[in-house]
């Protein structure tokens, strides 16, 4: 009998000793879908938590729900840290706050321009917070941003935050690699620094810069001309230097700096006409390939050439003038390339003169001409970067014509 | 004396009710102790004296008795042959485990000299005919409690050929086909008999048999076990004054169920046809679709009290002959009153008494049961049960349905791959919704979470308290289906569906998405094609369920690790459980099936005699020139 009851006394011991006794139902977790980040008044940081009423958010079961029952919680603490907020929170939200489905964590850009890499950093260590959540940059108070990630569209800001991030994907607009992961490794690479997602409270129409150069991402967050919808715009980028902010990045600078990091995928240009001044070509871009990064250091300054391979489609072509004939179509893939290299001076200018950041991860192709670690860290590349000589070269290729053969004039008469 | 001659003692007080103080005096009587071994032969000839020395591995304990009378009219000449070998490969023996089975028996003789019963019945097996009608008439009826007993017929009658003799025929009533009792029996030896008979060429008996019973099967035995044998089978005994033997007339006829389709392991494609609980049906259900003259089908009795027949059939010159004698083996050392259906001898047979899994499958279909013969496996068939054992059986040709096999390729492995599916959602689903309702919140979709969240709002119950209700409601549903008489069986539709699904939801007990969970589980047990195997899924999903709810993920991982290796320590008549794993693919056919005619080879891992099954090129018109050679692959 003895024997009989050793070997599954043994195994119950081997049960308990590990203490994986953190039984806790769904129903007793508050789940906090977006965390904002202020400069606190009192304490070093304000703490704004967005958290889930699963029951709004699950809706219709009874029936009356729905309506006007609002799906998240919005709750701010004064705390010294992100983590100690947490457990502020617990002395007024009945369930315990969990970082388990936390989308996206908004720091202020007067916080990140103060450094945010010491609040960031400890949280990776955390077991309940994600790596792949992403970080967002506000232009104004993150407390704003927070209280105001209430959908339209979606019962769960969670999902909202998730699609509206991913449009990244076909707009190219902002960064696609914000996540705390990425974030993280950029800001302790001596190869290359971080970018964030920009972002502000939007649809006030007040821009009296917009339209000074055509385009379609000519703007900062907050600054896109609309009306009406969610309030929150994600546009453009943040870039930061180690752990400090020390810029943004537009729209189209952010699509450019994409396409050389290779996180391009797609994206929508207004080229204008070559012919007539005033009409634009409308073309559908699409990356072909990874861009093709050489970097020579042969010279006293690196040089580094980049070619990006687009693969293009007409969208529309306002002037009806025929340039999906042979022939004319390298003149739309000539005046196409003349603006994303316009587009890229600028963002090389910015990136190496005013910020003197390598967000484009060059650093990482460079480390592979260094046999020997020390000799790669005495390189110092962080510093070497704003004197190298970036080359962009884009390559465009329009495959497909759309949906017309040839355009006919609408008769205007 | 009793001390040193344990094995011998043994196996002479099997019969219990024929008391061994009889025995024990008979022996005294008749016997003087000098060689223990020869004791019992000496008392009945029973085939046992053709011992010769050095025989065979005499692996078979004693079996006195139960051994000792094969030859009962069922028996073909093959099984004549194997008794003779069994008798020879008894001559060697081990002694019998001490301290066992033999002291306990030695305890009985001793208590049974203690107690001296009045009037004990001599033991059948050791008794022959004696050749007096009046004697053996009355011995038998005293065997058949006769006067109290109103089923056994004693029939008498005399032999009408030229002088007369007394005869009686003995049956049951009920179990023998009357017609030909009448016809082929009393007919012919009361009114024919008047036929010119030539000569008085040899005995009576001979000439009973040879010239007189046109019956199909007459056999002729001297002991009293082998008449009370046929008596019970439904055969009807002639016993003749003056003649020290009894023939024995095949008249079985009894009331029977017809072959019907199966119940349990139903099909699109495929034969519809299903074991019934007569034996001889069912062996004729298998040669009738089967046929080849290396389809051997070994008849035995098992039990102490109800003699049931028990056959196995296998493929001679495929079989490994290793598998047969260990089926064999521990059928007839299985010492027990009874032994009434499959189910039953499946538990005594079987490896591990204490596993969860079944390491014998169980089927009711015949070509199932040919096509793992054919494969080189062992089936037995027992007399009264309409499911045949087979054997040696891993967890994926339980797995296996008979379908699989009749569909082109492609159709059989998405078949058992959803059926894998199946089984790991009944085994694993309700534990895992469990451990990451409790514990894992970061492994949902964000969406479903706040559904599971807002859905358990009300729910006054923990996670795991909910599921186990609706598991433990689900399995009483199931249960009450099956014992819940047909009459009022709707109602239970009603309740399970309505109260359990609908009800439980409104009334804020369980959330509705684990009904789905449930409901979900409850269909992957169903795509279980093996009976038994669903039960063992059953129980485990219980234990992974409280290992979810305790520990979460580790506790499941843990239990699987445990479950794993529990079954991989599982051996089926010695071949292991999970045997293609890890060892030798099995001819392209355990979860992905191969194109038919690339399954060449057998299954390995019970070592058949001849692994291939056809050649490489089994479509010969596809390249004569290469391959196609029938004798390639012998």
């Amino acid at each position: 009998m003895t024997k009989l009851l050793r070997l599954p006394m043994l195994f119950l011991v081997l049960l308990l000793i590990p203490g994986c006794w953190g039984y806790r139902e769904v129903d007793e977790s508050a789940f906090i879908l977006a965390l904002g980040v202020d400069k606190g008044e009192e304490s070093k940081l304000n703490l704004t938590a967005q958290i889930a009423v699963p029951k709004n958010i699950a809706g219709g079961g009874d029936g009356g729900g729905g309506g006007g029952a609002e799906s998240t919680m919005v709750v701010s603490v004064e705390t010294p840290t992100i983590l100690a907020g947490l457990d502020l929170l617990g002395t007024f939200v009945e369930r315990r706050p969990s970082l388990k489905h936390t989308k996206a964590i908004i720091f202020s850009s007067e916080l990140a321009k103060e450094g945010m890499g010491r609040y960031l950093a400890p949280l990776v260590r955390y077991r309940q917070f994600r790596r792949n959540t992403f970080i967002v940059i506000s232009r104004g108070k993150a407390r704003e941003l927070v209280k105001n990630t209430q959908p339209i569209l979606e019962d769960n800001p969670a999902k909202y935050i998730e699609l509206l991030v991913g449009t990244s994907k076909y707009t190219g607009l902002f960064p696609v690699s914000s996540q705390v992961h990425q974030f993280y490794n950029a800001a302790k690479s001596e190869a290359r620094q971080p970018v964030a997602i920009l972002a502000a409270l939007g649809g006030n129409r007040q821009n009296d810069q917009a339209g000074k150069k055509e385009g379609v991402g000519n703007y900062l967050a907050g600054e896109v001309p609309r009306e009406g919808g969610n309030k929150i715009d994600l546009m453009g980028a943040a870039v930061f230097k180690g752990g400090r902010m020390v810029g943004e990045l537009k729209g189209d600078e952010t699509t450019i700096m994409e396409m050389i990091k290779g996180n391009f995928n797609q994206g929508i240009f207004s080229v204008p006409d070559p012919h007539v001044p005033g009409k634009y070509i409308l073309l559908e871009a699409r990356a072909e390939r990874k861009p093709a990064v050489e970097i020579s250091l042969e010279e006293h300054v690196p040089v580094i050439n980049v070619e990006i391979s687009l693969d293009a489609e007409f969208l529309s072509i306002q002037s009806n003038i025929a340039y999906e004939r042979p022939g004319a179509i390298n003149e739309v893939e000539n005046a196409f390339a003349q603006i994303l290299q316009q587009d890229a001076d600028g963002l090389l200018r910015k990136t190496q003169e005013e910020f003197s950041a390598d967000v484009f991860g060059f650093g990482e192709e460079v480390r592979k001409k260094f046999l020997t670690w020390p000799e790669w860290e005495q390189y110092d590349w962080l510093k070497v970067f704003p004197q190298a000589e970036v080359n962009v070269n884009f390559n465009i290729n329009i495959r497909r014509i759309g949906l017309l053969r040839e355009s006919s004039p609408v008769r205007e008469r | 004396m009793l001390a040193k001659d344990n094995n011998c003692c043994y196996s002479l007080v099997f019969k219990k009710e024929a008391g061994p103080i009889s025995v024990w005096q008979r022996l005294k009587e008749t016997l003087t102790f000098q060689e223990p071994r020869g004791m019992s032969f000496e008392l009945a000839d029973t085939g046992n004296k053709t011992a010769g020395p050095g025989e065979d591995t005499g692996d078979y304990k004693d079996g006195g008795p139960a051994q000792t009378n094969q030859n009962e009219p069922g028996a073909s000449k093959e099984k004549e042959r194997t008794v003779k070998s069994r008798g020879r490969s008894r001559g060697m023996r081990k002694p019998v485990r001490p301290g066992s089975g033999a002291q306990n028996h030695k305890d009985n003789i001793e208590k049974g000299a203690a107690q001296e019963k009045p009037e004990p019945v001599i033991d059948p097996g050791k008794l022959k005919v004696s050749g007096h009608l009046d004697q053996d008439v009355a011995y038998l009826k005293r065997v058949f409690h006769v006067p109290k007993n109103n089923d056994v017929v004693f029939r008498e009658f005399s032999i009408g050929i030229d002088n007369p003799v007394r005869a009686i025929a003995i049956y049951i009533d009920g179990m023998t086909d009357k017609a030909i009792q009448n016809d082929s029996v009393l007919q012919p030896l009361m009114l024919l008999s008047r036929l010119r008979l030539d000569a008085q060429e040899g005995n009576l008996e001979d000439v009973v048999r040879e010239r007189l019973l046109p019956g199909n099967q007459v056999e002729i035995f001297e002991l009293m076990r082998a008449t009370i044998d046929g008596v019970l089978n439904g055969d009807t005994v002639i016993l003749i004054e003056g003649v020290d033997k009894a023939l024995v007339m095949e008249t079985k006829g009894w009331e029977h169920r017809n072959v019907g389709k199966p119940e349990v392991e139903m099909v699109v494609r495929g034969p519809h046809e299903a074991f019934n609980e007569t034996f001889r049906v069912n062996t004729a259900l298998i040669r009738k679709a089967f046929h080849s003259p290396d389809l051997v089908t070994e008849i035995f009795k098992v039990g102490n009290k109800d003699r049931i027949n028990c056959g196995i059939m296998y493929l001679d010159g495929v079989v490994n002959q290793d598998l047969v004698q260990e089926a064999k083996r521990r059928i007839e050392m299985l010492e027990t009153d009874y032994v009434g259906t499959s189910g039953i001898l499946e538990q005594f047979i079987e490896d591990k008494t204490y596993a969860l899994a079944p390491q014998v499958l169980s089927t009711e279909r015949p070509d199932r049961v040919i096509n793992h013969i054919i494969e080189g496996k062992v089936a037995v068939l027992m007399d009264g049960s309409p499911h045949v054992l087979v054997f040696p059986m891993n967890l994926f040709g339980i797995l296996q349905s008979a379908e699989d096999a009749y569909l082109r390729w492609p159709y059989g492995s998405l078949l058992r791959m959803l059926r894998l599916v199946g089984v790991f959602l009944a085994t694993f689903l309700p534990g895992i919704y469990v451990a990451v309702n409790a514990y894992h919140h970061e492994m949902i979709p964000t969406d479903l979470l706040m559904a599971i969240a807002g859905a358990r709002e009300q729910v006054p119950f923990p996670t795991i308290v909910e599921v186990l209700i609706m598991e433990i409601s689900f399995e009483l549903i199931r249960e009450a289906g099956i014992r819940v008489p047909g009459v009022i069986g709707p109602t239970l539709g009603i309740v399970g569906a309505l109260i359990l699904g609908q009800a439980a939801v409104a009334a804020k007990v369980v959330s509705p998405i684990l009904i789905v969970i449930v409901a979900v589980t409850a269909i992957g047990s169903f795509t279980v094609p093996n009976y038994t195997l669903a039960f063992s899924i059953r129980a485990v999903r219980f234990v992974y369920i409280v290992l979810g709810g305790l520990f979460g993920f580790f506790g499941i991982v843990l239990g699987f690790f445990i479950h794993l290796n529990h079954l991989s320590s599982l051996k089926s008549f010695g071949v292991p459980f999970l045997s293609p794993l890890g060892v030798k693919a099995e001819g392209g056919d355990v979860i992905w099936r191969k194109p038919i005619w690339q399954q060449e080879e057998r299954p390995g891992s019970i070592a058949p005699r001849k692994i291939k099954s056809q050649p490489p090129i089994s479509r010969r018109w596809i390249n004569r020139k290469k391959g196609g050679n029938a004798d390639d692959y012998q």
